[in-house]
């Protein structure tokens, strides 16, 4: 849905020249959790010394702030055998980035190559590739996402599989509109007169004015990677359970709401203020690009 | 001006209009199908002051099939709703055998049993119980290809109603089993073959079917006409709540008047309330980890040994599974018939390490271990845990959870190194674990030992259940020994119910029977 | 008009036969078979092979998936290996909880986001403005699962207000459909305030505001319904989202709607019920999407119908 509404706004964008250089404070602002998020996540497992296949069944669903047995403090509380969970969200941290970021990357290639393709040539190609979007569109994406993650098995690299395949579509779409506004303004139409290969049209005229749209595409698609890591992992299709991923650990935590209600909160807050994040800077970037919110 | 007025006023009628269509649908919606799955919660007060005796019930697993010859008559779901609606020729009490249906029984020669059934007995619609119905459902479990319990049977030749209350059953081979398998045939009306019958089948149980859900709620309701004495509870619902923490709110907020399999964590809070009480009874559930002794290095005794003396068995049941579990000290658990009482394996890591070392892994090695998704209560914790303390001795574990589909199909295959899993000895008889599982020829975990071989077979065509016994002790100590798997604990059965539920009794096979229950007024 | 609507059925056709095909082969390639599962660990190889010739799994996957379009064709998705029966009765038992939950949610949605959004949009870069915005952000940031947990441990667990899981009365609904609509809220408030803002920038409202009209006339009037067009095409659309997000949601739960009826069939390998719920919920989604693109023509005649998509 975020895409269908994000696509109308993004046609709009590509009409109006907007520029990527001007400095703007708060956008910068909103980097500042985000690049936190990604220091820990590069960094934070480097620093501490935590095993997360190492149990400690002594201190088990130990609540925040607890001593334990080796004179450390869990702050978060620890888990079902005994782990420490803020140790286990650092390495979560860098799990969700790395599983977002490869997802976008991979998928969005893949979507943005097939969305300049199909918005520039159109016909028959144009109809074959958004037939399938469409076919892929008429159910859930998580649906699709929980049968190919059943496939391929629980992987880290599955799970960028996965939801490469159910994200691609957004990607395309979006691209496909912007090529098509694009393709009917006058400098590409005399870069055609004059006679420049197709392929050099579209990667130095008409991709250039897909960037702007596809910026604030990717910090939605950003976020939305990181809940669906997050909800197959959750389903126990996602990352294997010797990676200690925010989903899984608020699966694990369900069984305990009752008894350490820890477990389910934290790392879904650690998830909650960096999707906030992303999601905020996706905002500040909407809102610079397109004027027609202000 | 007036007009646009007027149209604001009929936009917002339109809308407020739309809005009352829609949740009066939606609120009929949800409570027409909900009448299906399950009524209003049972309020404490109402529950007391009415005469009515319903008992609603919510366990771990959800009631998929009637069809006791089916597919999912292994199933402690189907058998527990089939001890209510159908009932058996024998029933297992302690380690003896109680009569039902069978009044009484003799072995006439080694291989041909006499039943004299019961007289008098009618099924829910009324005909009469004969020899000619426990013959058909015996033959249908007999001939069922999908029942994973027809190779308790590979031993039968014949059934026979020499009339209408004697019943003469031949087999092949002597059967030691002959009993335990029979507290599990459930008897159908002999006509009961058209598809439909087990979407509301007719049984002869304390208990009849009013309706049935596959997967969601089955309501029954009390067989005035069972011949030994209709039931208190005049109505008793099985509702599916899978996930623990709904279920055990469901319990405190008198929704549901008894559940079990509750986590060791869940049981202090619980004995806090009032109104709940914990009732805890030995299983005949218990985790075993298998070695594949079909590939390097666990082709090795002192291998296997070393895994198991590397983990802290006790330190683990008491930190994991507290008062729900208890260390093991045979293959079956304790109150399966053929049960030994042997040491458990030391913690030592440092023999161990010397086992390792002597067999040639000094350093260690890389191996794996597989489990399903949801194949027992902790079994991740377990997993990860052990996968743990054998690191420590230099043993890498790669961990593979997978979904029970891939999971048996990678059992069945013997395409693992390790498997963890819990079992259930269902017949409540040894056979039915170490005779299946542990034969050379069923192949399961790649050992092979004719010596047990010989003692498993003499076992199961012994009818003489103290050289039974006998032979299961041998059986036990060489599984033991051999490590052909660690068995780490048994699981308790831990069920909570309303302190107005009274005659509660859980079964160590998951499948108590609520004719004894009854509501305090 | 009829050349249009033939032709966007014949599509919708086309579009449902897609999403069959492509599940029927993802399904088929998953490790584990029925017939396996079925059985347990205690079958044979004899047992397996005998069940997997009657279940028809072992013919080449071509045959199968002819047989199986032409009975998706008659409507018969085939047995239910795990629960028995008519796979397409188990789902259509199971579908209106799903639809349940997800028209309680978009009632609670739009009784919350219409004043809202308008709210929003009269007091435009206002703090009102700023607050909606941001509850609006932090909506779609959170992980449904993740809120639906956060929500029992409040509501059911500390509070004792609702029940933690489970069907049977409204109160069942509340928790699940709160959860299911909150990432939605903030999309339809934007939505609503931006429509709003955009509308009240045209030249119409400028003409309206010259010839004296009160504002709120002008915005319940002209602005409110040409806004409503989006509103009521992204509601449709919602419905089919909705039912997708209520996935996870029944599992949180235990709501015994489709989604959780499909999870547990995707993981038993039950063939005919992922089948019959997916062509159940493709043709839902589909349909929508029809219905909502033909009202949009419908209120919006400017929009041609022959140029939707």
């Amino acid at each position: 849905m975020t895409q269908e509404s994000t696509m109308s706004v993004s046609n709009e964008m590509v009409m109006k020249r907007t520029t990527l250089v001007k400095w703007d404070w708060g956008i910068i602002i909103a980097c500042i959790p985000v690049t936190m998020y990604v220091l820990i996540g590069i960094f934070g497992p480097i620093f501490i010394d935590f095993d997360p296949t190492k149990t400690f069944t002594g201190s088990r669903l130990l609540p925040p702030g607890s001593v334990l047995e080796n004179g450390k403090t869990a702050w978060l509380g620890t888990d079902q055998v005994g782990r420490d969970i803020l140790s286990q969200i650092i390495y979560g941290t860098r799990i969700s980035l790395l599983v977002s970021l490869a997802t976008v990357l991979i998928g969005g290639s893949v979507g943005v190559l097939l969305g300049l393709i199909s918005g520039y040539f159109g016909g028959l190609v144009d109809s074959i590739i958004m037939r399938i979007a469409d076919i892929q569109l008429a159910f859930p994406a998580i649906l699709l996402a929980i049968l190919i993650a059943g496939v391929l098995g629980p992987s880290i690299t599955n799970v960028i599989i996965t939801l490469s395949i159910t994200r691609w579509v957004t990607f395309a779409r979006v691209t496909r509109g912007a090529t098509m506004a694009t393709k009917k303004r006058e400098f590409v139409d005399s870069a055609r007169v004059l006679g420049v290969s197709n392929l050099k049209i579209l990667f130095k005229h008409v991709f250039p004015m897909c960037v702007s749209p596809l910026m604030v595409i990717i910090t939605v698609q950003i976020g939305l990677v990181i809940i669906s890591e997050a909800s197959l992992s959750f389903l126990g299709l996602g990352v294997p359970p010797s990676q200690p991923s925010w989903g899984l650990l608020i699966s694990h935590g369900r069984d305990y709401i009752n008894s350490a209600w820890w477990i389910a909160t934290m790392p879904g807050i650690a998830l909650a203020i960096l999707v906030v994040s992303v999601g905020f800077l996706g905002d500040k970037l909407r809102d610079k690009f397109d004027p027609s919110l202000d | 001006m007036q007009k646009w007025r007027f149209t604001v006023n009929k936009f917002k009628l339109i809308v407020l209009g739309s809005f009352l269509i829609l949740f009066a649908g939606c609120a009929g919606i949800s409570e027409e199908y909900s009448g299906g799955v399950s009524s209003e919660p049972t309020d404490k007060s109402t529950a007391a002051k009415s005469d009515d005796q319903t008992l609603k019930v919510a366990f771990d697993q959800s009631i998929n099939s009637l069809d006791p010859y089916g597919a999912h008559n292994g199933e402690p779901s189907t058998v527990l709703a089939s001890r209510q609606i159908y009932d058996t020729l024998v029933i297992k009490d302690g380690t003896d055998y109680k009569p039902r249906l069978a009044e009484e029984w003799k072995e006439k020669d080694a291989n041909t049993w006499v039943f004299k059934i019961r007289k008098g007995v009618t099924f829910h619609d009324g005909s009469p119980l004969t020899a000619e119905d426990v013959k058909y459902s015996l033959e249908q479990q007999v001939n069922s290809e999908d029942s994973p319990l027809t190779v308790l049977w590979n031993d039968f030749e014949a059934v026979e109603a020499t009339n209408d209350h004697t019943l003469t059953i031949k087999t092949k081979k002597p059967m030691g089993t002959m009993l335990s398998n029979l507290s599990l045939l459930f008897i159908t009306p002999a006509d009961s073959k058209n598809d439909d019958f087990y979407e509301k089948p007719v049984g002869s149980g304390p208990f009849k079917v009013e309706s049935f859900v596959p997967g969601e709620s089955l309501i029954l309701t009390g067989n005035e006409d069972f011949w030994d004495g209709a039931p208190d509870l005049t109505k008793l619902e099985f509702v599916n709540i899978p996930e623990t923490a709904a279920r055990l709110t469901a319990l405190q907020t008198g929704e549901i008047d008894v559940t079990w399999t509750i986590p060791a964590d869940q049981i202090a809070e619980l004995e806090q309330a009032e109104d709940i009480e914990i009732i805890k009874t030995p299983s005949y559930l218990y985790y075993f980890n298998w070695f594949n002794s079909s590939r390097e290095p666990f082709d090795d005794p002192l291998v296997r040994r070393a895994m198991w003396h590397a983990i802290d068995t006790k330190t683990i049941v008491k930190d994991l599974f507290g008062e729900t579990g208890e260390v093991m000290s045979s293959p079956i658990p304790k109150e399966v018939f053929g049960s030994s009482d042997m040491e458990t394996y030391a913690y030592d890591p440092e023999l161990a390490k010397e086992l390792l070392a002597e067999a040639g892994y000094p350093d260690g090695f890389s191996t794996s271990m597989m489990w399903s998704n949801g194949g027992g209560p902790q079994i991740l914790q377990l997993a990860e845990t052990m996968m743990s303390y054998w690191s420590e001795i230099g043993v890498q574990v790669e961990p593979i959870q997978i979904e029970r589909a891939e999971w048996i199909e990678k059992l069945v295959a013997l395409d693992w190194d390790m498997d963890l899993q819990t079992n259930s000895v269902i017949t409540g008889d040894g056979d039915y674990t170490l005779g299946r599982l542990y034969i050379s020829d069923a192949n399961r975990n790649g050992y092979k030992n004719e010596e047990l071989d010989k003692l498993l077979i003499a076992a199961k065509e012994t009818t003489d259940q103290a050289e039974r016994q006998k032979l299961y002790n041998r059986v036990n100590q060489i599984i033991w020994d051999e490590a052909v798997g660690i068995f780490p604990l048994e699981l308790k059965q831990i069920a909570a119910i309303r302190t107005h539920v009274e005659g509660f009794k859980p079964s160590p096979s998951d499948d108590p029977e609520f004719r004894y229950v009854s509501v305090k007024k | 008009m009829a050349g249009y609507l033939i032709r966007r059925i014949l599509y919708s056709l086309f579009v449902i036969w897609g999403a069959v095909t492509i599940i029927f082969f993802v399904i088929r390639v998953v490790p584990g078979d029925p017939a396996t599962v079925m059985l347990g660990t205690s079958a044979t190889e004899e047992q397996i092979l005998e069940l997997q010739k009657e279940l028809g799994l072992n013919d080449p996957l071509l045959v199968q998936y002819v047989n199986y379009l032409k009975d998706a064709v008659n409507l018969d998705f085939g047995e239910s290996f795990k629960l028995g029966g008519s796979a397409l009765d188990h789902v259509f038992y199971r579908f209106p909880f799903t639809i349940t939950l997800a028209v309680t949610a978009i009632i609670i949605s739009i009784t919350v986001s219409l004043p809202l959004g308008i709210l929003a949009a009269k007091k435009s870069n206002g703090i009102i403005d700023w607050m909606i915005s941001t509850t609006s952000l932090l909506g779609q940031s959170l992980p449904t699962f993740w809120v639906g947990i956060m929500l029992i441990i409040i509501f059911a667990r500390f509070l004792g207000l609702f029940p933690s899981g489970g069907s049977g009365s409204i109160a069942h609904l509340i928790l699940p459909a709160t959860t299911l609509c909150l990432p939605f809220i903030g999309m339809i408030i934007r939505l609503i305030r931006n429509g709003l803002l955009d509308e009240l920038s045209r030249g119409y409202v400028q003409t309206a505001r010259s010839k004296g009209l009160k504002e709120n006339s002008i915005l319940y009037i002209h602005v409110l319904r040409n806004v409503l067009i989006p509103v009521i095409t992204v509601m449709g659309l919602l419905l089919g989202e909705f039912i997708g997000s209520a996935i996870i949601i029944e599992v949180v739960f235990s709501w015994p709607g489709i989604g959780r009826l499909l999870v547990d069939s995707i993981l038993n390998r039950d063939y005919a019920i992922v089948q019959a719920s997916v062509v159940l919920l493709a043709t839902v989604y589909v349909f929508l999407n029809l219905v909502v693109d033909i009202l949009y023509g419908y209120i919006d005649p400017r929009i041609q119908v022959e140029e939707s998509r």
